[in-house]
């Protein structure tokens, strides 16, 4: 049996409209063979756990640039729960190492702070796929 | 393409070194008088003079340094405030204003889309009251204020108009810029509150309110550095952010303004990298290139259109890394020296914290003490332009130059031109695909960075004390905005913003004025921007949620 592709939403919650890093992560997750929707700059938590359960990802990654990780993921997962969805959330960006267990403790299956290598991301979301 | 593999230091590399500059063209092993131009005063001229390769003052640094610029602003405008002073007196030359990103937008901090981002990357700003408190005790009569701003440009200007006028400050007396380019928002960073054509119109208003009342006041800054921050090469950037400079030039001239009347009220922001030669040949190609396409082009003749007053920051924050933080300070030296070897007017410092947090007060501090140290330590600032004559500088000066022109020639010829090829995404992929080479060559060790893929320091590094942000901001900052409200005269708000709707509609010459009635009433930024955005029939940013 062929194993199915993961399915990857990057979404970018909040204002903040630097996606260079978001980008590269997207890229480099289709490189290795997953299907990756990137969601552009400046959507809401709502926009992003519906285009998550349209799209029927298997894992959504946050980038987060601009200090608001803690209730823009809080407010991502609650929506993704409000529409009973199994999905696993990630987050990355300018989060610092202090805060990386609380973000665990809201719900988020991993976190990947800024310099976090290429291939950590890749690794640990290939892995990820739901069965189907 | 990348270099060989990184070496440890010391170590030699096996087979034949090839070295590429990160423009992409190969840096030779050595240079000689033959790849240095020929002709001194055509090529590359006396400082002061066309076309201004070395400096654009006879003097350069000699009678007076670069001005340090860093740019600050986070919580409350107290806070903003607070720190502005702090900068001024530990060596910053002027105000330089970072505002949140609801500010940037139009939103007030008590809109639903505001929350968690309230005075979190920036001072917030609601209204001109905030202004008022933001610039409480600094003189505007002396300290120049240069304001990050573009979608919103507009209102910033009118709010520091109002400020002034109540510090019994004439406007003409105001020395600072206003970023106001919005393509630059559109292509790296995305802070856009409306479509081109209407963000296009309030960049025009913005523009001739400047040029006709703040004579003294920049109507633009070019931000090449974000360009470079999305990808660019030094010769993308170049290219890019000549191409936008131009873009609003032409502008300006279709409203009826002369070339020399628009030319020298417009300034370029650039990035530096560590790569010193390189950047510096960038930044005199940079004024080489402007003196000649103001000549050639427009038919400048007047010296203040020929020469480009140059910013930059020293260095980019895209090379600030995460580990090992404390060797951020050397990149920074070496940012400020290619700044200064490169001839700027003003440059910008990133602090050593940069990969985790909004830079604290120390870290600032020492983003300027690095300046202050090879401004007034080094012989950097003897004679103008130290390294004009070097084989190598003139040839890469040469060759940047070149490659920009070629690329400038790309956008016009093969893209449709700026618009069209912003529309058409095609600068982003370019500047895109570079940032995903670069960050391939990074991890796959190509491209040496010391602490983060070659000598990995083992012993303990000391933690950084790094600025925290205040939740309770944007609750106080909610608290300011109700009691604004309940003070202000409704009325006048109302007609204000009513007024200012119609002016949007007409997408006329009267847009600024009503914009200045309604900040001067103590209308909100949020409410500004909604009115803008019934009268434009368009509002990018909320439409779509």
């Amino acid at each position: 049996m062929v194993p199915s592709r993961v399915r990857v939403l990057i979404g970018k919650p909040g204002l903040d409209g630097h996606d260079r890093g978001a980008r590269i992560v997207a890229q480099v997750l289709r490189d290795a063979g997953c299907e990756v929707i990137y969601t552009g700059t400046q959507r809401t938590p709502a926009e992003i756990a519906s285009a998550a359960v349209d799209e029927d990802v298997d894992v959504v990654g946050l980038s987060i640039l601009a200090g608001g990780y803690m209730g823009l993921t809080r407010e991502v997962l609650g929506e993704l729960a409000a529409r009973q969805t199994d999905c696993a959330v990630v987050v990355g960006g300018t989060i610092p190492d202090s805060d990386v267990q609380t973000l665990k403790d809201l719900g988020c299956a991993a976190v990947f702070p800024v310099g976090t290598p290429l291939k950590e991301i890749v690794s640990w979301v290939t892995s990820h796929g739901r069965a189907r | 393409m990348a270099p060989d593999p990184p070496q440890r230091l010391g170590e030699r590399p096996e087979g034949k070194v090839v070295q590429f500059s990160d423009s992409g063209f190969e840096i030779a092993r050595e240079y000689t008088p033959a790849e240095a131009p020929l002709d001194y005063d055509e090529h590359v001229g006396s400082p002061g003079e066309f076309p201004y390769t070395r400096h654009i003052r006879h003097e350069g640094y000699r009678d007076r340094m670069w001005q340090p610029a860093l740019y600050s602003g986070f919580g409350e405008p107290a806070d903003a405030n607070q720190r502005f002073k702090f900068l001024l007196g530990e060596g910053n030359g002027r105000v330089s204003i970072a505002f949140d990103l609801p500010t940037q937008l139009g939103l007030d901090s008590d809109h639903p889309r505001a929350r968690y981002e309230v005075g979190r990357v920036g001072v917030a700003i609601d209204s001109l009251r905030d202004f008022e408190v933001m610039l409480d005790g600094i003189d505007l009569e002396t300290v120049p204020v240069t304001m990050n701003m573009n979608a919103l440009a507009p209102v910033v200007v009118a709010m520091l108009a109002s400020v002034a006028e109540q510090q019994d400050v004439d406007l003409a007396s105001l020395r600072g810029t206003i970023s106001n380019d919005i393509l630059h928002e559109i292509s790296c960073r995305g802070l856009t509150r409306w479509g081109l054509r209407p963000s296009m119109c309030l960049l025009g208003e913005t523009a001739s309110f400047v040029l006709t009342n703040m004579p003294g006041f920049y109507a633009f800054n070019v931000r090449a550095a974000l360009l470079h921050e999305v990808g660019a090469n030094p010769v993308q950037e170049l290219a890019f952010a000549m191409s936008i400079a131009l873009r609003y030039l032409d502008e300006l001239l279709e409203r009826g303004y002369g070339i020399d009347e628009v030319a020298p009220r417009l300034s370029l922001f650039f990035a530096t990298s560590p790569k010193l030669f390189e950047e510096a040949a960038k930044l005199r190609a940079a004024r080489r290139l402007w003196a000649r396409l103001l000549r050639d082009r427009y038919g400048a003749t007047e010296r203040e259109s020929l020469r480009i007053r140059t910013t930059s920051v020293a260095c980019n924050g895209s090379h600030f890394v995460r580990e090992d933080p404390e060797l951020n300070l050397v990149r920074s030296a070496l940012g400020v020296l290619a700044s200064a070897l490169g001839g700027v007017q003003t440059m910008v410092g990133t602090a050593i914290d940069e990969a985790y947090e909004i830079p604290s007060d120390r870290a600032q501090e020492l983003a300027l003490r690095v300046q202050q140290i090879i401004g007034l330590e080094s012989d950097v600032c003897a004679t103008v332009d130290p390294l004009g004559g070097s084989y190598f500088i003139e040839a890469m000066t040469d060759q940047i130059e070149r490659d920009a022109r070629e690329l400038m020639k790309k956008v016009e010829d093969d893209w449709g031109g700026v618009d069209r090829a912003l529309e058409e995404e095609r600068l982003q992929t370019v500047m895109r695909d570079r940032a995903l080479t670069l960050q391939r060559e990074i991890e796959e060790g190509r491209r040496p960075i010391v602490g983060v893929n070659v000598h990995r320091s083992t012993a303990a590094a000391p933690p950084l004390t790094l600025h925290e942000s205040d939740p309770e901001v944007c609750e106080r900052r909610v608290q300011d905005l109700n009691d604004l409200k309940s003070n202000r005269n409704s009325s006048d708000v109302e007609t204000a913003l009513k007024v200012l709707e119609e002016a949007a509609r007409m997408e006329g010459s009267a847009l600024m004025s009503a914009i200045r009635q309604a900040v001067d009433v103590y209308s909100t930024i949020g409410e500004i921007a909604q009115a803008l955005s019934r009268g434009f029939g368009n509002d990018r940013l909320l439409e779509s949620a």
